[in-house]
């Protein structure tokens, strides 16, 4: 049997940076990838945040092709006929510490790509794993096409439905846990974008939309900008869309939120791209699996379910780049110990909780319980609509005074027992 | 260390699925109402495979399955009822979000990933 020290399965955000962390550190590595390019699988919104990953992937992300840097950002509450939103451009966004850009996963991972190809890690594309090689319940290699090749460790960085963690009985898929995103790119000159979006060259907006956007099914809807096209797409989570009474599809969905009036002006005069859709995990750190190693196996990335959704944010690419590291980092030193053991590998487990990136999962360990809740997704964002056009609107009549609004909003919400859970916990966010 | 072979050398075209039209240009909308979802699978490159990576239990599904959710979860509507009442999968349109084999009550799917070098090829994503 073939042999190599480790090999690292997908070659998305957290098999790359783990290829690369461990090119670098002087191991030889081979990433497996079964597109026919590193991104050609991939699917984000989508948004990568820098600050939590500058301590440890600032060097890898030096000069990466990013689309535009994120300057404003909008939130959107929609209700059936109308729509609330808050917008927010700030210098702060752009300064280094919460720098955040916009990218395409086509482009972006091949880049990420050649960047571990030139630290010395072997990328293999079209190339897809059929299985674990398992010996008494060690890993000890990959089986691909039939053939068996053998390594000290085995990265898995085969994303939200990783089979491979699943094999290795890591993970269990709870459809309570999981979310399907789907979106449209669309192409549009970037001096239009600019115009219609009334940003800077290089410069871009971030924009969430909840409400009557996912038909009582929590999730939401984003709009990206890239350089030259707009990423439109909507996130439903996928229990409460299998048992949707009268059922829906994301199809339809998707073609009611495009037809709406503070969608269809943004698509006007765009050439579609591309539809695509992946699984998106939703469970926050209760989606983590118990063990994240297993004698000779790491999972990285979405495959550990290092996912954040906080409805106006939505983490998960910047959380796959330090567990891809982390894990790199973790494997140099099980090299050094040459102990590849489950109790060796637990270190990078210990590392991931050392991390800033698992500090944020703990705090907002709540907010899957408050986001499933269908009320945030119908009653709360129509409250939201109607205060406002009760503040804002002149019609014949005299008008009320203007605090009135918000007074008879929270006497409404804070008069019905039944909102006291979703207050509470809305105050615990 | 050597190169592995790629795992499949099966011919493939690259190409839309069948029932979509292969042209990128359609408008996003039109006045028509909403857009079909074979032409929004027209936009993206599939190379075909020859056999599904989705495979459905009909037993198991039909007897076992009061729900059935791959009717109406599936981001690219790839699941129908045939005649007799079963479920059918159209695989060559399919995203690969794995949605479908998440929400199956019954076990009912053996969903793989599609061979190497197939299936939906994205570049805008």
């Amino acid at each position: 049997m073939e042999k190599v020290q480790y090999i690292v399965v997908g070659a998305g955000l957290a098999g790359l940076s783990a290829a690369w962390t461990l090119a670098k550190g002087g191991a030889e590595v081979m990433v497996v990838e079964r597109g026919d390019y590193p991104g050609s699988k991939n699917v984000t919104g989508g948004r990568l945040y820098l600050g939590p990953v500058r301590s440890l992937c600032g060097e890898l992300l030096e000069g990466a092709p990013f689309e535009r840097q994120v300057t404003k950002e909008r939130l959107c509450a929609m209700g059936a006929e109308g729509s609330v939103t808050e917008e927010l451009h700030s210098a702060k966004l752009a300064s280094p510490e919460y720098e955040s850009h916009t990218v395409i996963r086509g482009t972006f991972d091949q880049w990420l790509g050649d960047k571990a190809t030139e630290a010395g890690a072997m990328i293999v594309p079209g190339y897809k794993v059929d299985e674990l090689l398992m010996e008494e319940g060690k890993v000890i290699g990959i089986s691909a096409a039939g053939d068996p090749i053998g390594a000290d460790a085995v990265v898995a960085a085969d994303g939200a439905l990783s089979f491979l963690g699943e094999q290795a009985g890591l993970i269990q898929r709870d459809p309570h846990h999981y979310a399907v995103g789907f979106k449209e790119v669309h192409g549009l000159d970037g001096s239009r974008i600019e115009e219609r979006f009334g940003l800077q060259p290089g410069q871009g907006l971030a924009q969430l939309y909840f409400g009557q956007v996912t038909q009582g099914v929590p999730g939401g809807a984003f709009l990206y900008t890239n350089r030259e096209s707009l990423a439109l797409g909507l996130v439903l989570n996928l229990d409460p869309l299998t048992h949707r009474t009268p059922t829906i599809t994301p199809h339809e969905v998707f073609e009611q939120f495009k037809a709406r009036p503070e969608i269809a002006p943004i698509l006007a005069g765009t050439q579609p791209l591309e539809y695509g859709a992946h699984a998106i995990l939703e469970g926050g750190i209760h989606g983590v699996p118990r063990n994240l190693v297993k004698d000779g196996l790491v999972l990285t990335g979405d495959a550990a379910g290092l996912s954040l959704s906080l409805g106006l944010i939505v983490r998960g690419m910047d959380l796959a780049l330090v567990s891809g590291v982390l894990a790199g980092q973790t494997l140099l030193d099980c090299a050094k110990a040459k102990d590849h053991s489950a109790g060796a590998l637990a270190d990078y487990e210990a590392r991931l909780r050392a991390h800033v990136i698992w500090k944020d999962m703990k705090t907002f360990k709540n907010f899957p319980k408050l986001l499933s809740n269908p009320k945030m997704y119908t009653e709360y964002p129509e409250l939201g609509v109607q205060m406002m056009e009760d503040m804002m609107a002149v019609g014949t009549g005299a008008k009320r005074r203007l605090a009135w609004p918000m007074i008879k909003t929270m006497l409404f919400m804070g008069l019905n027992p039944r909102n006291w859970p979703d207050l509470f916990r809305m105050v615990r966010i | 260390m050597s190169e592995p072979a790629p795992a499949s050398d099966t011919a493939s075209d690259t190409a839309s699925p069948t029932n979509a039209p292969a042209s990128s240009d359609a408008p996003a909308s039109d006045a028509n109402g909403p857009m079909k979802i074979e032409a929004k699978l027209g936009w993206n490159v599939f190379k075909l495979d020859q056999e599904s990576h989705i495979e459905i239990d009909t037993a198991v599904c039909r007897e076992r399955c009061d729900i059935k959710p791959c009717l109406h979860i599936c981001p690219a509507d790839l699941y129908t009822l045939d005649q007799e009442g079963n479920v059918k999968v159209d695989f060559e349109g399919c995203l690969e979000c794995g949605s479908c084999l998440i929400v199956c009550p019954e076990g009912a799917l053996t969903w793989k990933y599609p061979k190497a070098s197939q299936g939906v090829m994205y570049k805008f994503c």
